[in-house]
C-alpha cells in the first residue's frame, strides 16, 4: 500500500481494443503475469470509438482512473482509430487541465497484442500511481 | 478433360499460406492449409515488429466482408475460416493425379495430446522434467517437452515433442481432463484438391557453418532472428537487448550481411536481411541511443516500397555504415567481447572491439524441401528453390501446381503476400468451373425471437477444473449470478469446452428456455466456433450469448488475492448481465454484386489483370488512355533472364483482342466513379468526348508510371549521353557500332533528394545491357558507377557474370557524385575510386544513364476514385506488407507501377493478386456485413456529415432527400470511429451502444 491512503483500493476502468490491447491483456493470462485486479477491462473494437463521455462517465460515476488501450500508432486495424482517440484524450487531457481537474487519472497506453508483460506493467502503474493520487474527489464532489 | 475439384491444398501456413487460403476461401473454394508446426504463422509470429514502419498489421490479412464467419481477433492467435480446413503437424506424403484433380495423402504426426480435450491450462508442462532448448526463441530460452509452440499460438493445445520425450507419464497424471495419450495413433488421410499452392518458406542458414564467426561458440554471437526474440515483449528479456554472456546491454553492436548469402556455394541475395538489419539496428537506436550500432555490408538494398526511407531513418539516427565484409571474429575470453577483423574499401586492415554481434543468416530451403518438392515432381534450381517459369513468378514446371514466397526465391513478408495472391489466382483461375462445388453456404442464423419474449438470461460458469477457482471462487459469483435482474438459471461446469459438457450445457439451455446466453469462461479466441456451433443448435441468436474472460483476464492475473478477483468476477459478470438484457438479435443485410470489374491502364498490369478475370468468367471493362496497349513493356526488348518481352506482350494483346468478356476503350479516361465496393456506376470518357457509363463491382488502378527525363549529366545535351533504355534499343537495333567504352552511372533520378525511393529495376537493367555489350563486343571496356548493386534474389548470379565478363563496378557516395565534362568531341567522367587514391578519369564513348520512374500525374484519377497517394505520388496501399494490392476504399485495388516501381514478372503477380482480391468480391452475388455494425438514429442526425469524412472505410454518406446520414452495412467495419464522433450521439454501433458501454460503467463500478 502506498503511503498516506492505506486501505484505499482504486477504481479503474480500462477501454481496450479487440485487436491489440485486449488480445495483450489476454497474453499476459496465458503467461500468468500478475498485476492488481484494480482495473476493470472493458473490450471496444477500437480505441477510436471510445468517447469522452464514457471516461468523464467513469470519472464521475466513481472511478479512480481510466485507460484507454490501442493499437501502436500506426498499427491501428482501422486504419486511424488509434490516431483519433490519441488526439482525443490530448484534448481531453487539456480541458480537464483548463478546468482544474485531475488530467493524471486519464491514461492512453498503446499495446500490441504479443506485448502481453506490456499490459501487466501498465495496469500496476496505474494502479499504483492512482493509489497515490488517493481517490478521486469528482466522484462525490458535486460543487464542481 | 478432368472433373475439377473446387479444394486447394496450401502447403505452409506462414503468412503467404494463410493470405493464398484466405484468398481462395473467400472467393468459393475450400482450402485445406497444411503445416508441419502445431500453430499458424510461420516466421511471422516470432516477430514483434516489422519494416519499413516498426508496426504490426497482421490482423489486416483477415476478410473485410462477411467477417463473423472469420474470427476478428489477432491473427497471432487465432484464424478460423468456415472454408479453411487447418492441419497442423501435418505433411504431404504423396501426391498423384493431374491439374485440376490431385489426390493428395497427408500424414499428421499426433501430438499425443486429445485436443478436444485440452484447455491449455499448463499443469502437464509444469511437471514435465524434460527442459530443451525453445524454437520460438530461437533456442535462446528452454521450454518442456510438452509444450505450446509460442504464448499466442492457436490451436493453443499442447503438443507432445516426442524426439524428447521421455514418457515418464507424469503429465498424464496431473491433465486433469485427461487429454493426453502416449498411444494416440497418427493419421493419414487422403484428399481431393484440384491445385496445389505451395508457401513452404525458409529455413535460416546454420551460421555455425561459418566457424570465422563463432556462432554457438561465442556467447556474444547471435542471429538476427535471435536478437528479433531478445527485442520482443514477449521473449526472455522482455524486450531488453542484454547480451548472453553477461545480461548487460551492450555498448557497442555489429551486424554483419551477407552470413550464408552471396558467397561461392550460395550466391545467391537473401533478400529480405538488409531490411530486417536496418529495422534490428533502428529499434535498438531508438531503445538505447547511447549504443553504437554499425552495419558491415556489401551493398545496402533497400528496395521495396518505403524501404530507402527507412534506410535513411538508420543513418539519421546515428547508425553507421562500412563497406565490408568481416573475415574472421574472436572473443576475448575474459570480457567476452568481439574482435572484429575486417579489411577496408582503400586496403587497410580494421581491427574493432564489439559487445554484440548479429548474423544476418540466409534464407535457405526448408530442411523437408527436397522430399516435399519430389513427392510434388517440381523441378527445383541449384539451390533447392522451386524454379519459377519465366514471367510468371507462381508457376512451377508442374501444371496445377503453384508457389510463393520464400519457397521459391528469398522474399520479404510484402512480396510473399503479393505472391500468395497470384498463386491463389492461378488457383482459382483453373478451377473457375468448380467454384462454389464445395463450400458451404453461411450458416444460417438462427431466427430467434427475443424482442416480444420475456429476457431470460442464463449464466454458465466454468471452473476449468482448478485454474478459475484457484483465483475466483465461483460457488459465489453463482449465486450472486441468482440475484442478477432476467438471470433465470445459473450453472457451475467444471470443463466448459469437453464435448460432453457442451451436450449437456446445450440440454440445459433448450430446457431453462433461456433466449439470452452468458459464459463465464476463457479468452474468446478457443472456443469461439465450438460455442457458436453449440449455441446455434440450442436455437440461441449469435448476437445472443456471450463470452466473459475470467480465466486470462482474471484467474491467472489475479492469483494472490481471491477475495478481490472473486468480487471483479462479480462485477464483470454483472456488467455482462446488463448489456446483453439490452442486446437485440442482430440482422445481417446483404447487398447485391454487380459481376463485372473495370482496369484502367492497359499496359502489361492492366492486361494481365483484365485477363485473369476474364478467365475466371467475370466480364471486365478496360480502359486505356493511349491508343497502344502495353505501356512501358512495349519498349521493353530482352530482360536479365533474356526472355522476349515483346513475344510476351504480344501473346497478352492477342488474349486482350479475342477475349469476348474484355471490352477494350482505348483512348479513354474514367471521370467518374460513383458508388461503393460490389456497386460502382463509373463513366468513361473518350478522346472523341463521348461519354459511356458502366456499372462494375471493383475496380483495379493500372495506370503505371512515367520515365524520368534526366536534367543531370548533361542529358539531351549530346547524342552520346543516353539512358538504359535508349541503350537497349541502340543494342537490338543497329549494334553499338563498336564503342570502346561505355560508362553507367546508378541511380539517376531515384535515391536522391527529389526520389527518396529505389527505383528497383534499374540495377538489372544496367547489368543486362553490360552483359549484352560484352557479348557484342567483348572489348569494349564497360564502368558501371554505382551506389549499391542491388540484385536480389537469383539477379545476384547475373551481377556475379557481369563480373566474370570483366564489367568494373565502381562505387560512389551520394555526397560526391560522378564529374561529368561532354564536348563534341568527348565525354570524360571523373570519379572517386574508393580502392585508389584520387579521381579516376574515364574517357567514354557513350554514357549511360540508368533513369529512375516518375509517377504521372495520379491526382484526377485519385481524386475520382477517392483514394490517396503516398508522398511520391504513387498510388498507397492500406498497409505494404499485408494488404499490398488493396486500397483504404474497398472494393478498388491497385497493381503495377502506379503503386511502386517493379521488374515485369513482380508487377505480372501484382497484377494477378489485385485481380484475385477483386474476385473475391466478384465471386459472390452479394455482399454480407459483418453482425457488428453502425447505424443511424434518424431523429437525432443533424445531417453535418462529420461521420461521413470520419468513417476510414466509406462506409457513410448523406442522403440528400431525407437530410439524414446512412450506413452502407456492408462497407462498414464495425471500428465505431463515427460513435466518437457524433455530436448527437446518432451514430452507434450495435452491440456497443452508449447505453450499453454506460451500463457496464456503472456495473463494474
Amino acid at each position: 500500500m502506498a503511503e498516506g491512503n492505506n486501505g484505499f483500493e482504486p477504481k479503474i476502468i480500462g477501454f481496450l481494443c479487440n485487436w491489440c490491447t485486449a488480445s495483450a491483456a489476454d497474453l499476459a493470462g496465458t503467461t500468468r503475469a500478475q498485476y492488481p485486479p484494480n482495473l476493470h477491462p472493458v473490450r471496444v473494437m477500437c480505441s477510436g470509438t471510445v468517447d469522452p463521455v464514457y471516461l468523464i462517465k467513469s470519472l464521475l460515476s466513481g472511478a479512480d482512473a481510466v485507460m484507454v488501450g490501442g493499437c501502436h500508432p500506426g498499427d491501428c486495424h482501422y486504419v486511424s482509430g488509434n490516431y483519433k482517440a490519441r488526439r482525443r484524450m490530448a484534448m481531453l487531457q487539456n480541458i480537464f487541465e483548463s478546468l482544474g481537474l485531475d488530467a493524471n487519472r486519464i491514461w492512453t497506453r498503446w499495446i500490441s497484442a504479443s506485448e502481453g508483460p506490456e499490459f501487466a506493467a501498465a495496469v500496476r502503474e496505474i494502479t499504483e500511481e492512482t493509489r497515490k493520487q488517493g481517490p478521486n474527489p469528482l466522484s462525490t464532489d458535486w460543487a464542481l | 478433360m478432368v472433373d475439377k475439384v473446387g479444394a486447394v491444398l496450401v502447403i505452409g501456413a506462414g503468412v503467404g499460406g494463410l493470405r493464398a487460403a484466405l484468398d481462395l476461401a473467400e472467393s468459393g473454394f475450400k482450402a485445406y492449409l497444411v503445416d508441419s508446426n502445431p500453430g499458424i504463422g510461420g516466421t511471422v509470429p516470432q516477430l514483434d515488429k516489422w519494416f519499413p514502419d516498426n508496426g504490426c498489421e497482421l490482423c489486416k490479412l483477415l476478410p473485410v466482408f462477411s467477417r463473423d464467419g472469420c474470427s476478428q481477433f489477432c491473427l497471432r492467435r487465432d484464424m478460423a475460416h468456415p472454408n479453411i480446413e487447418l492441419l497442423p503437424n501435418s505433411q504431404i506424403q504423396e501426391v498423384t493425379g493431374e491439374a485440376g484433380n490431385f489426390e493428395v495423402t497427408i500424414n499428421s504426426v499426433s501430438r499425443w495430446v486429445k485436443t478436444e480435450r485440452c484447455t491449455g491450462c499448463r499443469l502437464c508442462a509444469e511437471v514435465c522434467p524434460v527442459e530443451v532448448p525453445d524454437e520460438y526463441n530461437d533456442g535462446l530460452q528452454l521450454r518442456k517437452a510438452i509444450y505450446v509452440r509460442s504464448p499466442q499460438a492457436i490451436p493453443n493445445f499442447y503438443c507432445i515433442d516426442r524426439e524428447t520425450c521421455t514418457k515418464c507419464g507424469k503429465c498424464i497424471e496431473v491433465c486433469p481432463t485427461n487429454a493426453i495419450d502416449l498411444n494416440l495413433p497418427d493419421e493419414s488421410q487422403k484428399v481431393a484438391v484440384g491445385a496445389i499452392i505451395v508457401s513452404s518458406g525458409f529455413q535460416e542458414f546454420d551460421a555455425a557453418e561459418m566457424g570465422q564467426y563463432g556462432f554457438n561458440r561465442y556467447a556474444n554471437v547471435l542471429n538476427n532472428l535471435q536478437v528479433e526474440r531478445l527485442l520482443a515483449s514477449g521473449g526472455r528479456t522482455t524486450g531488453e537487448l542484454l547480451r548472453p554472456s553477461d545480461e548487460k546491454v551492450p555498448k557497442k553492436v555489429g551486424f554483419l550481411q551477407c552470413v550464408g548469402s552471396r558467397d561461392t556455394e550460395r550466391n545467391y541475395c537473401s533478400t529480405a536481411c538488409c531490411m530486417y538489419t536496418l529495422k534490428e539496428a533502428i529499434l535498438i537506436k531508438e531503445k538505447y541511443p547511447d549504443t553504437e550500432v554499425i552495419i558491415f555490408y556489401m551493398d545496402m538494398r533497400a528496395f521495396g516500397k518505403g524501404y530507402h526511407r527507412y534506410y535513411q531513418q538508420a543513418q539519421e539516427l546515428g547508425v553507421k555504415f562500412v563497406h565490408s565484409r568481416v573475415s574472421v571474429i574472436r572473443e576475448n575470453p575474459k570480457t567476452k567481447n568481439l574482435l572484429l577483423l575486417t579489411r577496408a574499401e582503400d586496403g587497410t586492415d580494421i581491427r574493432s572491439e564489439y559487445d554484440l554481434v548479429v548474423l544476418a543468416a540466409a534464407q535457405c530451403p526448408s530442411a523437408r524441401a527436397t522430399e516435399l518438392n519430389q513427392a510434388l515432381g517440381v523441378d527445383v534450381n541449384q539451390w533447392g528453390f522451386i524454379q519459377s517459369q519465366d514471367w510468371w513468378q507462381t508457376r512451377t514446371s508442374k501444371e496445377g501446381i503453384y508457389v510463393c514466397g520464400s519457397a521459391a526465391a528469398p522474399a520479404d513478408i510484402a512480396d510473399s503476400v503479393i505472391q500468395a495472391g497470384a498463386a491463389a489466382c492461378e488457383a482459382a483461375t483453373l478451377l473457375a468451373s468448380a467454384r462454389d462445388q464445395l463450400v458451404e453456404a453461411e450458416a444460417e442464423s438462427v431466427a430467434s425471437a427475443a424482442s416480444d419474449e420475456d429476457t431470460k438470461v442464463a449464466v454458465i460458469i466454468c471452473q476449468c477444473g482448478e485454474e478459475i477457482t484457484a483465483a475466483v471462487n465461483t460457488a459465489q459469483v453463482a449465486e450472486f449470478a441468482q440475484t442478477l435482474p432476467d438471470v433465470t438459471s445459473v450453472e457451475e461446469v467444471r470443463f466448459l469446452c469437453l464435448p460432453e459438457t457442451l451436450e449437456e450445457v446445450k440440454k440445459s439451455i433448450t430446457k431453462s428456455g433461456a433466449n439470452r446466453v452468458i459464459f463465464a469462461a476463457c479468452a474468446p479466441y478457443h472456443y469461439h466456433r465450438l460455442l457458436g456451433n453449440t449455441m446455434r443448435e440450442a436455437g440461441i441468436d449469435p448476437s445472443l450469448w456471450q463470452l466473459v474472460n475470467i480465466r486470462e483476464q482474471l484467474a491467472w492475473v489475479h492469483k494472490d488475492d481471491q477475495a478481490q478477483a472473486t468480487e471483479k468476477a462479480k462485477k464483470i459478470l454483472a456488467a455482462t448481465v446488463d448489456r446483453i438484457r439490452g442486446q437485440e438479435p442482430l440482422r445481417i443485410t446483404p447487398m447485391t454484386v454487380e459481376q463485372k470489374a473495370l482496369v484502367i491502364g492497359a499496359g502489361v498490369s492492366g492486361m494481365v489483370a483484365a485477363l485473369s478475370l476474364a478467365e475466371q468468367g467475370f466480364e471486365t471493362y478496360l480502359v486505356e488512355k493511349s491508343a497502344e496497349t502495353g505501356g512501358h513493356a512495349g519498349e521493353a526488348y530482352y530482360n536479365l533472364g533474356n526472355e522476349d518481352p515483346q513475344a510476351f506482350i504480344n501473346d497478352l494483346r492477342k488474349k486482350v483482342k479475342n477475349s469476348s468478356q474484355i471490352h477494350l476503350y482505348p483512348e479513354t479516361g474514367v471521370v467518374e466513379v460513383n458508388g461503393r465496393s460490389g456497386n460502382f456506376s463509373s463513366i468513361l470518357k473518350a478522346a472523341d468526348d463521348t461519354t459511356t457509363e458502366i456499372i462494375h463491382g471493383a475496380i483495379i488502378v493500372a495506370t503505371g508510371a512515367e520515365d524520368y527525363v534526366p536534367t543531370e549529366y548533361q542529358y539531351g545535351q549530346n547524342d552520346k549521353i543516353i539512358t538504359q533504355k535508349e541503350l537497349q534499343q541502340l543494342l537490338v537495333k543497329n549494334g553499338l557500332g563498336k564503342p570502346t567504352t561505355v560508362v553507367m552511372i546508378q541511380c539517376v533520378g531515384s535515391r536522391d533528394e527529389g526520389h527518396p525511393y529505389c527505383n528497383r529495376t534499374c540495377c538489372s537493367d544496367a547489368i543486362v545491357n553490360a552483359l549484352n555489350i560484352k557479348e557484342q563486343s567483348p572489348e569494349t571496356e564497360v564502368y558501371v558507377l554505382n551506389r549499391d548493386i542491388i540484385t536480389y534474389a537469383f539477379r545476384e548470379e547475373y551481377y556475379s557474370k557481369a563480373r566474370e565478363t570483366g564489367v568494373l563496378f565502381i562505387r560512389f557516395n551520394q555526397e560526391d557524385p560522378p564529374e561529368v565534362n561532354a564536348t563534341d568531341k568527348a565525354i570524360t567522367i571523373r570519379v572517386n575510386d574508393p580502392v585508389l587514391p584520387g579521381k579516376l578519369e574515364i574517357d567514354a564513348d557513350l554514357l549511360v544513364l540508368s533513369t529512375g520512374i516518375v509517377t504521372g500525374d495520379n491526382r484526377a484519377l485519385a481524386e475520382t476514385l477517392s483514394i490517396e497517394l503516398n508522398e511520391d505520388g504513387f498510388f498507397r496501399e492500406v498497409d505494404t506488407k499485408f494488404r499490398p494490392v488493396d486500397t483504404a476504399i474497398d472494393g478498388i485495388f491497385i497493381c503495377g507501377r502506379a503503386n511502386a516501381p517493379r521488374n515485369l514478372d513482380e508487377e505480372i503477380a501484382q497484377a494477378q493478386a489485385a485481380a484475385q482480391r477483386a474476385v473475391n468480391i466478384l465471386s459472390r452475388k452479394e455482399l454480407q456485413s459483418g453482425r457488428i455494425v453502425s447505424e443511424v438514429n434518424a431523429r437525432r442526425c443533424s445531417y453535418c456529415g462529420i461521420c461521413v469524412t470520419t468513417c476510414p472505410f466509406n462506409a457513410r454518406w448523406l442522403d440528400e432527400d431525407e437530410h439524414v446520414a446512412v450506413v452502407d452495412e456492408a462497407l462498414c467495419q464495425a471500428c465505431g470511429a463515427c460513435v466518437a464522433a457524433c455530436p448527437n450521439s446518432a451514430a452507434k454501433l450495435r452491440g456497443y451502444r452508449d447505453k450499453q458501454i454506460l451500463s457496464v460503467i456503472e456495473a463494474v463500478l
